[in-house]
């Protein structure tokens, strides 16, 4: 068991750094030269020469690497070109949001896609909710945030519009997730405004996820319960409820699990999407508004955080897979 | 009394029987069926735009922030331009690149699994290993990290997808040729003497056809949608172009006001990505009876 | 060695006591009535059972018999609600089981059935226990009183109780497994037990372990068993009374003794002749049926054997004869002609089914040795840990035109010193060499595995004729000389193995391979998967190309009958190692190493010598 632990963590680790290499060619890549930037359109060639000494741009491309390695253990992630502050800090500032709807989101997911599946798995004839899961999973995620907006709040006037909150002193809180900090805090309107205002872009982000989700069970369950130990289990005279979930879930969650995690990477460029969508001001929106300006510091460090979570989530459910299934620990 | 003459027989070869080959496109549902053909319309159309199209996408034909009406089916944009033809010419930017992505990635990722699965030893070892690290990175936003590198263009972002697509099939074929390779027929083919490329291309890429097509028809969805969301960010074709996402990303603030403006495009999208998944699942259906 | 330990182990273990099963004795615990049973796949219908009566009683031993396409796996699972949705069953007629009635119920109904009154044993063991769960628990879900699982794994023979109920199914044997799955069913302590083939998969000397399992749980328990099998020999050495199942109709009933002494109807005499034991003839060919057992389609009027039967008259093509009773034994057989002509041929001692002519001898005297393999070993994995090589120092030579069967259960070696002959496989060390201008050519046992299903027979058949510089019309000529030789007509050249059924497609593979013909043939279980009558069909057709083509054959097999019949010399295999190398005759009949006489005593077939 422990040479597999090991392998995985020595896998995550070749991947993180992998990822650090492809954006640092990305880095250079971009036709903008850094040390202009910093000392002016107007600066003499020999200021000019200096300061490219200085950020190290004439080293070979090795050791830039690994200077760019050192700032990146250091936490070091560059400057923001739109901001002027420090990415490292503009990320801090948006990155508890974001984890906050995406946490939901993934939970509301997790719970929304194996219930359609099993519901599909107990009933008798496959019928029209095959078709919902089929239509959940074409639905480009702009379109179900722009109707759940269209109509639980500008007709329905259900749930709020956008934002995290719609008072103006929302507690900072400890842990930066909006709902938690003003239980916390003994505020339970705002808690409820928070939860109120979370439904929206969360159900929005928790939807195409579900729906991959429950797909994924969904045909694996259709092959685990071909198989002949089903038969077996159906030959004890076993409720059909008890059938699935021990011997037809627990063997099938393969499959989903990896899409799961899959869906975690998927995340990421939804988040830009329904943060804009709906005002939400996470990392997301941070992201988008440096796309449009072109700070591609922001947005290439923004990416290495997300990055880094998605591999290590990924590694996570590679283990829990390993767990699930005894004979692949085993071997 | 005599025993009766036993009436020798003679060795029946038996008839050929015809077993069930044909059955498959019988099964599928009037609804997957249309999808099929929903899917032929989609590309005619996105072929034709600039016959089918009433008006000039970029032109501006009327007043702006009409509401859907005979005139004009879905309406008419901010600066007065008819959204069906942008719409329809939206249909193209989308349909046709994400056809493009999707044969790109066959052909690359297919020659790649083929080789890796055939081949196996270290070739085998080292096309693997880069598969895997494809699929391992976060594509997307690495896709978006690199478009934003290269700057924002149609041409960018397609290789950036193209990119990213192809390992999902090498690893399929890889997958199907190693099951197709270790049954007794290839194995009887080399005995027989048949040469590698003999073995390659007659007893092992056969086989991967079917699931090769399944695959392609169901991935098309995904393509269509994310060259949606991509195009959402601006990542896609500069501004005044019809591109589906970049459409409803523009419009979002008249989402209360000329809620067509959003919708239509994003909706337009949605309906391409649903013919082909239910006409994808349509196919698997086809080719697992058969 | 270990076999003889864990005899002695079994032994002396005292079986606990456990209490019966409480059948009401007057009411059989299986009784069907005209069962019809109609399945749908790929939009076809298939008439599956067409009219089917049988009863077993509390605590009889019932064999079903039947080959392929006779319904018999049907029967099993409708008689325990369980055919599958997908393929849209249709069921008329009455299936009662303990005086219920299955057909129509509901399935809360269904399920008390299976729960309190059904077990099951299925062919594959590896794959009918959930590979994610602990076997003690799998056994636990089908208890319904206070017994520890513990005790019933004892019951069944594993040793070590407590420590395997926490084993999952992959770390058991093949045999532990299926013991297993016989615990399951038998743990609610139902009052019939259905076993669909439960040692098909198993070897041989594991094989008759397991049937006497079943037997002494019958004699303790008083459970009923419906045995699934198209084995006569596994029916003769376990069940009381036999029923013969034959195109979706039952077609002779009968105390099994009897009926193999004295078969009423001409199917079941042929499956007997076809099972050849250690004493057939070896210069003569196998008594074959033509043809090949029907697959289940359309309605049939009259007798579904008669388009196979040497007895036919017109009769027998325009109705359906009923099982009615007959002279030779006190059960029954539905044949019109089970009066007048069977009988008599009987008392007289005339074969139904005589053997046809014999083989043509071998011209001339052979000369030279094709193959000779010395000190031959083969590791896999670690070259060190010797105990785990498949092949441990193998000497074996071939004449020219001889032919060798090597025998073995799994996991002798047999097969893999077969791939290192055929070159498919390198030796570890060791020395091989054959001496033949074309390579040796292989008959696989899956034929549809062996057959590119997207090419055609012509296409398969000639690709060694590729690249040989000959015109097109001489390829044609000769692959459909190559067909007709193995008995195919030269218009499948244009068919695709799915078209074709289990027979001729392991004739094309046949014709594919001596259609440039090697010196060398080799056979891995060529026949093991095919029905008993067909079985016979192609060991005569090996045979004889054989003598005709004067090729070396070396198969491989794990049965000593056909091993015995179709060799001249028959290799023994266990371990990795030659365990015996003799003549065929004199090894069978002469064993002189213990293994062999083990595996000679494990066959089933002693039962079925008919006089």
């Amino acid at each position: 068991m422990n040479k597999f632990l090991l392998m995985r963590l020595l896998g995550l680790i070749v991947v993180l750094v992998t990822m650090t290499a492809v954006i640092f060619l990305l880095r250079q890549v971009v036709p903008s030269d850094p040390a202009r930037a910093a000392v002016g359109p107007n600066a003499p060639t020999s200021v000019l020469e200096a300061k490219r000494a200085e950020l190290g741009l004439d080293d070979p491309l090795p050791v830039q690497y690994v200077t760019y390695l050192g700032q990146l253990a250091r936490g070091d992630l560059g400057e923001s070109v739109r901001t002027r502050q420090q990415v490292r800090a503009d990320i801090a500032d948006t990155l508890p949001a974001s984890l906050e709807l995406a946490v939901v989101a993934m939970l509301l997911a997790l719970l929304i896609g194996p219930g359609i599946a099993v519901l599909q798995s107990l009933l008798p004839r496959p019928g029209p909710l095959r078709y919902v899961l089929a239509s959940a999973t074409s639905a480009p995620i702009f379109l179900t945030g722009l109707l759940l907006l269209y109509l639980l709040w500008f007709r329905l006037h259900l749930l709020p519009g956008g934002g995290r909150s719609s008072f103006a002193d929302p507690p900072a809180g400890p842990t930066g997730l909006l709902s938690v900090d003003a239980v916390l805090a003994g505020r339970f309107l705002v808690a409820w405004d928070a939860v109120q205002h979370l439904v929206l872009p969360a159900l929005t982000l928790a939807l195409p996820m579900a729906a991959a989700i429950g797909r994924s069970l969904r045909s694996s369950l259709i092959g685990v319960l071909r198989q002949d130990y089903v038969r077996t289990a159906r030959s004890k005279g076993l409720p059909e409820r008890q059938v699935l979930r021990r011997h037809g879930i627990r063997n099938a969650s393969t499959g989903p699990l990896a899409m799961a995690g899959l869906q975690v990477g998927l995340i990421f460029a939804n988040l830009l999407v329904v943060e804009r969508i709906f005002a939400w001001p996470g990392t997301g929106a941070y992201t988008l508004q440096a796309l449009g300006a072109d700070d591609l510091t922001a947005v290439l460090g923004a990416s290495l955080v997300f990055g880094a979570i998605y591999i290590v989530v990924n590694t996570l459910v590679d283990l829990a897979q390993a767990w699930l299934d005894p004979r692949v620990t085993l071997s | 009394m005599a025993i009766p003459a036993l009436r020798p027989r003679r060795l029946q070869h038996g008839d050929v029987v015809p077993r069930a080959s044909r059955a498959g496109l019988r099964q599928l549902t009037w609804f997957e069926r249309a999808a099929l053909g929903g899917l032929i319309v989609i590309t005619v159309v996105a072929v034709l735009a600039p016959l089918i199209s009433p008006h000039d996408p970029q032109a501006r034909v009327d007043d702006a922030f009409l509401a859907p009406s005979g005139g004009h089916w879905f309406g008419t944009d901010d600066i007065g331009r008819d959204l069906f033809s942008r719409v329809v010419h939206g249909i193209r930017l989308t349909w046709l690149p994400s056809l493009l992505v999707i044969l790109v990635a066959v052909l690359v990722g297919g020659t790649i699994g083929l080789l890796s699965g055939a081949f196996a030893g270290w070739v085998d070892r080292v096309l693997q290993r880069c598969t895997d690290l494809f699929l391992v990175l976060p594509s997307t936003l690495i896709a978006i990290a690199v478009i934003a590198a290269l700057g924002p263009s149609l041409r960018n972002t397609l290789i950036a997808m193209s990119i990213f697509w192809w390992p999902w099939y090498s690893r399929i074929v890889r997958g199907e040729i190693r099951a197709i390779a270790a049954r007794p027929h290839v194995e009887a083919a080399r005995l027989a003497g048949a040469s590698q490329s003999r073995v390659l291309l007659r007893y092992l890429l056969p086989g991967v056809v079917p699931s090769l097509l399944v695959a392609a028809t169901l991935d098309v969805a995904n393509v269509v949608l994310v060259l949606g969301l991509l195009s959402f960010l601006g990542l896609g074709a500069p501004a005044p172009s019809a591109e589906l996402g970049a459409m409803t990303a523009r419009s979002l603030d008249s989402l209360t006001t000329a809620w067509w403006l959003p919708i239509f495009p994003a909706l337009v999208l949605f309906l391409l990505a649903f013919s082909a998944n239910v006409a994808g699942d349509g196919i698997r259906k086809t080719m697992q009876s058969a | 060695m270990q076999v003889l330990v864990y005899k002695i182990q079994v032994a002396l273990v005292p079986a606990k006591r456990l209490p019966g099963v409480n059948p009401s004795h007057n009411v059989p615990v299986l009784r069907v009535r005209d069962l019809h049973v109609r399945l749908h796949r790929s939009g076809r219908a298939n008439n599956v059972l067409r009219g089917v009566d049988l009863s077993v009683e509390p605590g009889e031993i019932v064999a079903l018999v039947g080959e392929s396409g006779s319904g018999k796996s049907t029967l099993g699972f409708a008689v325990q609600g369980l055919l599958p949705d997908e393929s849209g069953p249709q069921l008329t007629g009455s299936i009662q089981v303990c005086a219920e009635e299955i057909v129509g119920a509901s399935r809360e109904q269904l399920r008390n059935l299976r729960r309190d009154r059904l077990g099951a044993v299925s062919q594959d063991p590896m794959t009918s226990l959930n590979p994610t769960m602990r076997v003690g628990r799998q056994i636990a879900e089908a208890v319904h009183d206070r017994t520890p699982t513990v005790d019933w794994l004892e019951r069944v023979g594993i040793p070590d109780p407590h420590r395997r109920q926490r084993a999952y199914p992959h770390e058991l044997s093949g045999g532990q497994r299926q013991r297993v799955m016989i615990a399951i069913a038998m743990a609610s302590r139902p009052a019939l037990v259905i076993a669909d083939e439960p040692t098909t998969a198993l070897d041989v000397t594991v094989q008759s372990r397991i049937l006497s399992t079943f037997r002494s749980l019958r004699d303790e328990l008083g459970t009923a068993f419906l045995f699934v099998t198209h084995d006569l020999a596994v029916a003769a050495a376990t069940a009381d009374r036999i029923i013969v199942l034959y195109g979706g109709r039952v077609v002779e009933v009968g105390d099994v003794k009897s009926v193999i002494a004295a078969p009423g109807h001409p199917y079941t005499a042929a499956l007997l002749e076809s099972r050849f034991g250690l004493d057939v003839e070896k210069a003569h060919q196998l008594p074959t049926l033509p043809g090949e057992s029907p697959s289940a389609g359309l309605e049939q009027r009259g007798c579904a054997f008669a388009p196979r039967c040497l007895l036919v008259m017109d009769m027998c093509t325009q109705s359906t004869p009923a099982v009615s009773p007959i002279t030779q034994h006190d059960g029954g057989a539905a044949c019109h002609r089970a009066k007048d002509v069977i009988p008599r041929l009987w008392q007289q001692g005339v074969r139904l089914w005589p053997p046809r002519s014999t083989h043509r001898p071998l011209e001339g005297a052979p000369t030279g040795v094709v193959v000779e393999a010395r000190g031959v070993t083969k590791a896999y994995g670690h070259p060190r840990a010797v105990s785990s090589h498949a092949l441990k120092g193998v000497d074996l030579v071939v004449d020219a035109e001889e032919a060798v069967a090597l025998v073995g259960e799994s996991g002798s070696g047999k097969t893999t010193l077969l791939r290192i002959i055929a070159g498919l496989v390198e030796p570890t060390s060791g020395q091989v060499s054959v001496r033949s201008l074309e390579r040796p050519q292989m008959v696989y046992q899956d034929a549809s595995a062996s057959l590119t299903p997207w090419m055609t027979v012509g296409e398969l058949v000639g690709e060694r004729l590729r690249r040989r510089g000959l015109s097109r019309s001489t390829r044609n000529s000769t692959i459909g000389q190559a067909l007709d030789r193995v008995g195919l007509p030269e218009a499948l050249i244009r068919a695709r193995p799915a078209q074709l059924s289990g027979g001729q497609r392991q004739r094309v593979a046949i014709a594919r391979a001596i259609v440039v013909p090697p010196r060398l043939l080799l056979c891995d279980e060529p026949v093991s998967s095919l029905d008993v009558s067909l079985a016979a069909s192609i060991l005569n057709l090996l045979e004889s190309i054989r003598r005709e083509l004067g090729m070396a054959m070396l198969f491989v097999t794990h049965d000593l009958a056909a091993a015995r019949f179709a060799a001249d010399r028959v290799v023994v295999m266990y371990d990795g190692l030659v365990v015996e190398d003799g003549p065929a005759d004199h090894v069978v009949h002469h064993p002189a190493e213990p293994y062999t006489r083990e595996l000679l005593a494990s066959m089933p077939v002693r039962d079925l010598e008919v006089s």
